[in-house]
């Protein structure tokens, strides 16, 4: 018994190795950099720290600015760990937030509050999953490979979203925004609950967060359809033998991770704006990819990792006026590039 | 004057997680020299090799080839004069046999250009010298298995080789394949040019004939070393396995009731880029109650025979019945509901996830009847893996063990347990003893004749033709696809088998 839980331990202990190679990596790059400006590394580390984790209202910036990247992270992880790289969060994510917004702004004023959000989250998630299932489908019947297809419907979602919220249609004349929703899909500020985060945009999609996370987690532990997914993620081969069949997988396992893209941006339309604007998103579902990978495909991981994705992009603000705020850009890009280098069976899924 | 040494190795220890699977092994040979080093599997012959071949780091002791010590790459020891040949070929398959031969060291005159006519010439010229039958211009993956080694010892001879290294060289050969191979290693060792030869094998009825010396293996640890002439084949064995071990076979009773379990018709399997067919069985029918061997030197059908019945290969032609069902259209999962279980020839690939534990292994193939709810039953699954880990005496910390840290004949109960637990009427066995102790191959053995005796049907498929003899009630022997020989197995014999096996080519080869 023992054994078997230093066995563990030492699992975990190489799990995390990736992602502490990476942040020792991403401090001395940020460092050097610092220098290179000439600034003092020390005052650019406690600028960035006292903005973001130095106060309530940071803290909720960061939970706030977390919120979608975890759940893109959640969605790319999905693929993942079934095998398959979902490189299409961002569109996921946009037809998503669309959907939420519109349904949002779609429902009767005198809706519950519960029945409205959750009505709304599920447009997001059901437009996500359907963005999401279309490479899937064409993998499984097709072959076409879900990376090239799920990165081209990127390209199509965001331009058909975009002509679907001109004003003579969706969108509000002379703006890229739709309709406000009803003021029951709105969902609440965390300041209503804990007043000293006043000021700060951080809602209950915080708690949804961390719900999918755990979700995610017990699908694949628990449920027999999810450990099959992690089957075929881990062998192929095996997974054939083993009477699982690849193009069902493939196929629901795509439109969960869109599903959970469609998630993303319930913490941004109905938490904070009120409204889907056109290039809100601002790339959150590409940095999934990154999110997914330095937390190691785990859900735990994944929420880590968007903390602290979170935590650099609050702090860029913090920082700019003695560096600036593309270091953190540099940062974070140096963390991924030192993850996946430091542990390359993320990428292919597999480990011997 | 005794001969120089041509390579030694002092203690060498390599240790792989927890497992040693060389621990302090010393070995010395001189030049002109056949060594065999025998062993069961896992015993550290390959592990032995693979460092004489600069592929491992020792964790401790020392290779020194022609008394200098051996940096532990391949590199350096391809430089010193180490060749190669592997047990799973290391050739580029769409290349020619030349192409592969000179790969690595291609003549080139001014400017780097190859000087494909002069490499003809030389190889050619090499091939002769040694006897070695190659169609150089010919693509490796048109050539069957025992030109393709051919080709492997070519290659390790052009490379001026002194020392070659022939991993279980015998293993996908017929016997008469075999025995040439085992003559050109001798005689490779004997022509006078310093060369030596370290053969790896478990099978030791052919070490006899071609070993100045043979040294026993057992658990990473030298057993035993006995020179040619004081060979007794039923000592190593002994030595082998630490101990005689009586190895089950089949009962002359059967039981009583017989019915088709497992039906093929009219099979056709094409091969991809080719005309000449994959698999084409006219008819082939497993009784319940009996075990039906399938013959045959690997790459003859075997493998595209399990996949169509496991429902993992769409036959082009013909169908495949389960207790009297088709069961052509139906998935593998399907096919599983209907009483089919397979043992897949690699564990490693087909049978087992290796990162996950026991337990969960115990799932594969099996999540519907596990789960309930859309929820796998934890529970279930762990009483499932604790009955098969009593049961086969699966060495193991219990049921939360992870498959990958078990020894390939665990491994292999893990599989085997989990099959035959399920609700079943028919048994796939393909290659199931493979790769594991004789602890594991009698497990192995008694639960296959426990399928028979229990009244299902069995396809076993077989490389090891005791085994065969040992415990089939019928043996079909494959070539190319075909099955080229029936019969029960009273009226069998291993020069009859072989001859099959090689396609009917050793009489030929004695008329011409």
């Amino acid at each position: 018994m023992s054994e078997a839980t230093t066995a563990t331990r030492g699992r975990v202990a190489d799990a995390l190795m990736g992602p502490a190679i990476g942040l020792a990596a991403a401090i001395l790059v940020g460092n050097l950099l610092t220098i290179a400006v000439g600034a003092s590394p020390l005052r650019v580390w406690s600028l960035l720290l006292a903005g973001t984790w130095g106060s309530a209202y940071g803290i909720g910036q960061v939970l706030f600015k977390a919120t979608p990247l975890a759940l893109a992270g959640l969605s790319v992880s999905i693929g993942l760990r079934a095998g398959l790289f979902n490189v299409g969060a961002e569109g996921q994510l946009v037809a998503g937030a669309l959907a939420t917004a519109v349904v949002g702004a779609a429902l009767p004023p005198g809706t519950p509050a519960v029945l409205a959000v959750s009505l709304a989250i599920a447009g997001g998630v059901a437009a996500g999953a359907a963005v999401g299932a279309v490479p899937g489908v064409l993998k499984a019947r097709f072959g076409a490979h879900e990376v090239i297809g799920t990165i081209m419907l990127n390209f199509v979602v965001l331009a058909f979203v975009q002509w679907l919220v001109l004003p003579e249609r969706l969108g509000l004349p002379e703006t890229q925004n739709t309709a406000s929703v009803v003021d029951a899909a709105r969902i609440p500020r965390l300041s209503a609950w804990i007043p000293s985060l006043a000021g700060s945009s951080a809602s209950f999609a915080v708690v949804g967060v961390v719900l999918a996370a755990a979700g995610v987690h017990a699908f694949f532990k628990r449920s027999r359809v999810g450990w099959e997914l992690g089957v075929l993620g881990i062998s192929p081969t095996a997974a054939a033998a083993g009477g699982i069949d690849k193009g069902r997988a493939t196929i629901l396992a795509m439109a969960l991770a869109g599903g959970v893209a469609g998630l993303a941006s319930m913490g941004t339309v109905l938490g904070f704006r009120g409204y889907f604007e056109v290039g809100f998103s601002s790339g959150v579902g590409f940095m999934g990819i990154a999110v997914a990978m330095l937390g190691r495909t785990h859900p735990a991981g994944v929420l880590a990792a968007a903390l602290l994705f979170g935590t650099l992009s609050q702090g860029a603000l913090a920082i700019h006026a003695v560096v600036p705020k593309e270091l953190v850009d540099v940062l974070q890009a140096v963390v991924v590039l030192a993850v996946v280098g430091a542990s390359s069976d993320v990428v292919t899924g597999r480990s011997t | 004057m005794s001969p120089a040494i041509a390579c030694s190795v002092r203690g060498i220890v390599r240790r792989c997680g927890d497992v040693t699977a060389l621990g302090g092994v010393d070995l010395e040979l001189a030049e002109g020299e056949v060594v065999a080093v025998v062993g069961e599997n896992g015993a550290g012959k390959s592990s032995l090799l693979r460092m004489i071949a600069g592929m491992h780091v020792p964790d401790g002791g020392s290779v020194e080839v022609g008394g200098k010590p051996l940096a532990p790459t391949p590199a350096a020891a391809i430089a010193a004069g180490v060749g190669m040949v592997h047990q799973h070929f290391m050739l580029a398959p769409d290349l020619t046999a030349l192409d592969n031969v000179i790969l690595g060291k291609e003549p080139t005159r001014g400017l780097g250009l190859l000087d494909l006519a002069s490499a003809r010439r030389d190889v050619a010229a090499l091939a002769e010298k040694h006897g070695l039958g190659v169609e150089l211009d010919r693509r490796i993956e048109d050539m069957g298995v025992g030109e393709r080694q051919r080709v492997e010892v070519l290659k390790v001879l052009w490379r001026g080789a002194k020392i070659l290294l022939l991993d279980e060289p015998t293993a996908v050969l017929t016997p008469e394949e075999s025995s040439r191979l085992l003559a050109l290693a001798r005689s490779l060792a004997k022509d006078g040019s310093g060369r030596a030869v370290i053969i790896v094998t478990h099978k030791l009825g052919e070490v006899v004939d071609v070993a100045d010396r043979v040294i026993v293996l057992r658990r990473g640890k030298n057993v035993k070393e006995a020179a040619r002439g004081e060979l007794d084949v039923d000592a190593l064995a002994e030595a082998m396995v630490g101990g005689k071990v009586e190895l089950p076979t089949r009962s002359a009773a059967r039981p009583d009731t017989r019915e088709v379990v497992l039906g093929l018709r009219g099979l056709e399997v094409a091969r991809p880029g080719s005309a000449e067919l994959a698999l084409s069985i006219g008819a082939l029918s497993i009784e319940s109650g009996e075990i039906v061997g399938v013959a045959g030197v690997e790459g003859n059908g075997q493998a595209e025979l399990v996949d169509v019945v496991a429902g993992l290969l769409a036959p082009s032609r013909g169908e495949v019945t389960l207790a009297g069902r088709d069961v052509t259209p139906l998935s593998p999962r399907e096919r599983g509901e209907l009483g089919l279980a397979v043992i897949h020839a690699d564990r490693h690939e087909r049978g087992l996830v290796l990162p996950l534990s026991i337990a969960e292994n115990f799932a594969l193939g099996r999540t519907r009847e596990l789960s309930s709810r859309g929820l796998l039953r934890r529970d279930a699954l762990e009483a499932a893996a604790r009955a098969g880990i009593a049961r086969f005496d699966i060495r193991s910390e219990g049921p939360d063990t992870r498959v990958a840290s078990l020894s390939g004949g665990n491994q292999q109960k893990v599989v085997l347990a989990r099959e035959v637990g399920r609700e079943h009427r028919v048994l796939v066995a393909a290659h199931p003893t493979r790769g594991v102790d004789v602890g594991a191959i009698r497990h192995i053995r008694e639960a296959l004749l426990a399928e028979r005796d229990g009244g299902r049907g069995v396809l076993l498929i077989s490389t090891d033709l005791d085994e065969l003899f040992a415990l089939a009630d019928r043996l079909v022997v494959l070539y190319r696809g075909r099955i080229v020989g029936e019969g029960p197995i009273e009226e069998w014999t291993i020069d009859a088998i072989g001859r099959l096996m090689a396609g009917g080519r050793a009489e030929s080869k004695e008329r011409a």
